[in-house]
């Protein structure tokens, strides 16, 4: 988890794509399964949460659950 | 003078903090008369000063630093000894910032107040660790006063950019550091993390490293990084003052990878703001938790906050049943900003 989060945090700031494509296979060569599993699921789209994020967000925010930021937020976690 | 009415003695002018009683200023702006200084970075040890009281490695840095504006009476005090000045009794205690940095314990029939400057409570193989003072009054700066301000492990930080070489062997790296203090601590991190290749330096980085070796504070083998060749610098660290990194200089680098050892690398835009591909969260200052806990243990009962971000901590203090008050003194923040 740790070196997912590093590896997000060096991507961030980086640039240039081919330095991205390095830090990608570095941290694909280097950490073990599951984890590795999982970040490729969380890079690509693939990674799906039984969470009612809908009701969570309603919560937090004190909105109705048809409201658009909840909508929005919601969308960003898939 | 009521000793318990800090005020009476304590008082703030345009030269900043006057004890009276004492007959000094505390890090004054232009020139004073008497000036303590607490430590060697610019916003604090300023030229001009006529008599100047100081730990003796402030004192040697400001000696090299500021050429004729050094004090014209320079006297060294060292850490733990207790000095009489006019009616108050002056004792320096280590602040943990920088090499030779100094709280000032100011002892006034029975009451003491800690000026305690810029100070940190984390490890620094570069100077002398932060000691407690106990105190009545305790004066706090507040750079990093908000919650958001959590430092982190600095050896931690640094391996990320031992890491970051290792991946890309080919860019020399190029981290901005202030030059009093934090490239110094960087080095010694790097070393203390089994890095035993040469170290380049921006020439600007020079005299404060040999003043550090000169005082017994090992940085390993150094090289100027003006001058030497391109394919030398590949897979380099080479450090720089933070003003240098963007810059031209930076630029004949072989593909300079930038990044920043700075507390302010914890606010993400600030690093993109400056074009940093490899952030350090490494300060040299308390960061929300050491100020509050600091200030909790001193068991003063009234604070005083120097500059920063004092609204935040104010709002602490007051919370925790003690008297704080803002001093605003101008002129103040990290150097090289």
């Amino acid at each position: 988890m740790k070196a997912f989060s590093a590896l997000l945090d060096r991507l961030v700031y980086t640039p240039s794509r081919n330095d991205k494509l390095r830090l990608m296979a570095d941290y694909f060569a280097s950490v073990p399964d599951p984890d590795r599993g999982y970040a490729l699921a969380a890079l690509t789209d693939g990674l799906f949460f039984r969470v009612p994020f809908r009701r969570i967000f309603a919560e937090m925010l004190g909105r109705p659950r048809r409201s658009r930021a909840v909508q929005a937020l919601a969308r960003l976690c898939g | 003078m009521r000793p318990d009415r800090f005020e009476d003695w304590l008082t703030v002018d345009a030269k900043g903090l006057f004890c009276r009683p004492g007959g000094f200023h505390i890090d004054p702006r232009g020139g004073a008369r008497r000036a303590i200084i607490t430590h060697g970075h610019s916003d604090h040890a300023r030229p001009g000063h006529d008599a100047a009281l100081a730990t003796p490695e402030t004192l040697a840095i400001m000696g090299a630093r500021l050429g004729d504006g050094a004090p014209r009476r320079p006297q060294a005090l060292a850490y733990g000894e207790p000095l009489s000045i006019g009616d108050v009794t002056v004792t320096l205690f280590p602040a943990g910032h920088v090499l030779g940095s100094a709280q000032v314990l100011i002892q006034y029939q029975g009451v003491r107040a800690v000026v305690s400057g810029d100070y940190k409570r984390s490890e620094d193989p570069t100077c002398t660790p932060f000691a407690l003072v106990p105190c009545d009054l305790f004066v706090t700066e507040a750079t990093f006063a908000l919650p958001v301000f959590q430092h982190g492990d600095a050896a931690a930080e640094v391996g990320k950019l031992i890491k970051s070489v290792e991946q890309f062997p080919e860019r020399a790296h190029v981290v901005g550091a202030y030059g009093l203090g934090k490239t110094q601590r960087v080095i010694a991190l790097l070393r203390a993390a089994g890095y035993e290749r040469p170290v380049y330096i921006h020439g600007a980085l020079q005299a404060c490293c040999d003043l550090y070796e000169s005082f017994g504070v090992r940085l390993g083998t150094l090289k100027p990084a003006t001058g030497a060749a391109r394919d030398e610098l590949k897979g380099a660290i080479v450090l720089a003052p933070p003003s240098a990194i963007a810059d031209r200089w930076a630029r004949r680098l072989p593909d300079p990878l930038t990044s920043f050892a700075s507390g302010w690398m914890r606010v993400r835009a600030r690093a993109r703001q400056q074009g940093v591909e490899l952030p350090l969260v490494i300060s040299d200052h308390a960061d929300w938790r050491e100020l509050t806990e600091t200030i909790a243990e001193t068991g003063a009962r009234e604070v005083w906050v120097t500059h920063g971000r004092e609204d935040a901590l104010l709002h602490h203090i007051e919370t925790t049943g003690r008297r704080g008050r803002a001093l605003a003194l101008i002129g103040r923040e990290d150097e090289d900003q």
